[in-house]
């Protein structure tokens, strides 16, 4: 198979006395879609670019598959990279800008020709090839600077914010495109990106990113439903976070949490008795129920699309955010009402 | 209301300095019609003779091919070097690049006069006979802060993902350069060279310094005035400056037309 593995190894950069990235571990695997996901200034792309060689790093290894590429200037390494502004070259026709590393390969032009107008039928643009890509529109550029990544067949494609510069719209489904073309080709797909839900669509497993550090690995799922940082539940997806102490512990990856908010609450997680702790609650995880025990005063119903979105606050003034899903009734701003927390619903947090 | 007077008063001062400068070169563009060897009023006749002097007289056409030759190369050279060190400049992160930028761009703000005789004192030290490709050599010195200044410009300009794109894909540096940098900067390096050529042309006190019996243009006009005062020097004035003109508005035009 083409796709390579990445592996980094206590990779660092330092910009002067700036620190961007630090120390990281990160095992990519052969043929995987894996996301850098991360507000900006996080270091996810000054990672991404260490790792097709456009950066130097200040400490560690990088491996693309078994090979050490550490100090392989970015033409000799087995990696792609599509950037955010795609980077055509502006006075090259489509046709030779998609050919380009074919022609560094040295392919004869009849070669370059065939596989260019292979990519061009493949991403839907017959007939554009020999159009400068001033000419074209912003998705067909970025179909154009896909395929001429992908011509190479290289073990490892770099996306840098691969759908920054396009509308929402647009950007939603070519999020599904992009999907589709990384099953199609098999190839490892590196992404960086800030916008959360793009992360879920695309990836196989996303790095949620702060401050020049891996916050958290995991699949979209497991990012979603086990935050471990009130960070990473607060970049992926909203939540509220309420504060308690560990009562009797209930194994089975259960603790029992006394809080001032909600009462006893059963979390998932583990934690010391009578430390304090932080729990997360998804808003879609908290149920209205007006005999619940736990009761809260509604200040604010939001209108979302999918589910109307209740801001309450809890008896002792901590805010909490509620999913009611369409069609139930909804109860009038300012009056009292009941909450109820299935077990399991609310996720501790590490400190 | 004093905004208004004072862009009347502003606008009449440029009309005083562009009359400074352009009545003197139009006085001598009509009396190189003239077919009196004198400058005086009213003009006897009106006559095309002086010009064709300039073409008959050997000597001004040999001064005219060398000049042409050497300002040629000197452009080429410098617009080479030019893109070479503007390149680094915007690229090369390394100790001293600000001393080493303000060295490449001082000969700018030296007396031309300064730079001619330091230029002969040490190339007869190092025992060079002078000469015209010595000259040339001397104004490429003269004319590279003009081209540094120019292509640094633009290349500063250029997104740096498109040489990084060509990298990615297998180019090296070099290739990279040749093959996303220079298309960039196509109208930038005509631009630069015209420019360079126009001082090139020009320039006379280096050629003087530096060249022995290889005369070009400007020497043979100020050898022609020492010697004594000839009509055809008029005639060869006006269109040492037509020429110059022509190119220094097209360099211009080109440098504001932005590159593809």
């Amino acid at each position: 198979m083409r796709a390579k593995s990445v592996t980094l190894r206590g990779v660092s950069k330092s910009f002067g006395q700036v620190q961007a990235v630090c120390a990281q571990d990160l095992e990519v695997r052969a043929g995987e879609f894996l996301t850098l996901l991360g507000p900006s200034g996080c270091g996810k792309t000054t990672l991404l670019r260490m790792i097709a060689g456009l950066e130097a790093v200040s400490t560690g290894t990088i491996f693309v598959g078994d090979e050490d590429v550490t100090s392989h200037p970015p033409n000799r390494r087995d990696t792609s990279i599509m950037f955010q502004d795609y980077a055509l070259f502006p006075h090259k026709s489509v046709r030779d800008n998609i050919a380009y590393g074919l022609k560094m390969r040295g392919q004869p032009e009849a070669v370059r020709s065939k596989a260019a107008e292979g990519w061009l039928a493949r991403i839907g643009l017959e007939g554009y090839g020999k159009r400068l890509p001033s000419a074209l529109s912003g998705g067909q550029r970025q179909r154009v600077a896909l395929a001429r990544a992908l011509i190479l067949e290289p073990g490892v494609l770099l996306l840098d914010e691969p759908l920054g510069a396009l509308d929402a719209g647009l950007r939603r489904h070519l999020q599904v495109e992009l999907r589709r073309l990384h099953r199609d080709v098999g190839l490892t797909f590196i992404a960086v990106t800030h916008d959360q839900e793009e992360a879920m669509t695309m990836s196989d497993r996303i790095a949620v990113m702060r401050e020049g550090r891996i916050e958290q690995l995991g699949t979209p799922a497991d990012i979603y439903d086990h935050p471990r940082t009130e960070f990473v539940a607060r970049f992926v997806g909203r939540c509220s976070v309420i504060e308690g102490r560990v009562g009797t512990g209930d194994g089975g990856g259960m603790v029992q949490v006394e809080t001032a908010a909600l009462g006893l609450v059963l979390a998932k997680g583990t934690g010391l008795r009578g430390a304090n702790l932080r729990l997360a609650l998804r808003p879609e995880a908290l149920i209205l129920d007006q005999t619940g025990p736990c009761r809260a005063r509604v200040t604010d119903a939001v209108f979302t699309g999918n589910a109307i979105r209740l801001t309450l606050m809890a008896a002792d003034g901590t805010g909490l955010e509620l999913d009611l899903p369409r069609g139930a009734p909804v109860p009038a701003t300012g009056s009292e009402t009941g909450v109820r927390l299935p077990p399991g619903a609310a996720i501790v947090l590490a400190s | 209301m004093t905004g208004a007077i004072t862009t009347r008063g502003l606008t009449l001062l440029f009309w005083i300095i562009a009359a400074l400068i352009y009545l003197p070169i139009g006085v001598m563009a009509v009396f190189s019609f003239s077919s009196a060897r004198y400058q005086i009023l009213p003009i006897p006749a009106y006559t095309t003779d002086w010009y064709a002097r300039v073409f008959t007289d050997g000597q001004y056409s040999a001064g005219f091919a060398n000049s042409i030759l050497l300002a040629a190369t000197v452009s080429l050279a410098a617009t080479l070097i030019g893109f070479a060190c503007a390149y680094s400049l915007v690229n090369a992160r390394f100790p001293g690049k600000t001393a080493f930028t303000l060295l490449v761009l001082a000969p700018l703000a030296v007396p031309l006069l300064l730079v001619g005789i330091a230029l002969r004192i040490w190339t007869t030290m190092l025992g060079l006979q002078p000469s015209l490709p010595l000259a040339g050599v001397g104004q490429v010195l003269y004319v590279l802060p003009l081209a540094v200044l120019n292509l640094r410009n633009r290349i500063a300009q250029l997104p740096k993902s498109h040489e990084e794109a060509a990298w990615a894909l297998g180019a090296s540096r070099l290739r990279a350069i040749v093959d996303v940098i220079l298309p960039a900067c196509q109208t930038s390096l005509l631009a630069t060279f015209i420019l360079c050529f126009t001082f090139a042309f020009d320039e006379f006190v280096i050629a003087y310094f530096l060249t022995n019996f290889s005369i070009t243009l400007p020497i043979k006009i100020w050898t022609t005035l020492v010697t004594g005062f000839d009509p055809t020097i008029n005639a060869l004035g006006t269109m040492v400056f037509a020429f110059s003109l022509l190119l220094g508005v097209t360099a211009q035009w080109l440098l504001m037309r932005k590159d593809p």
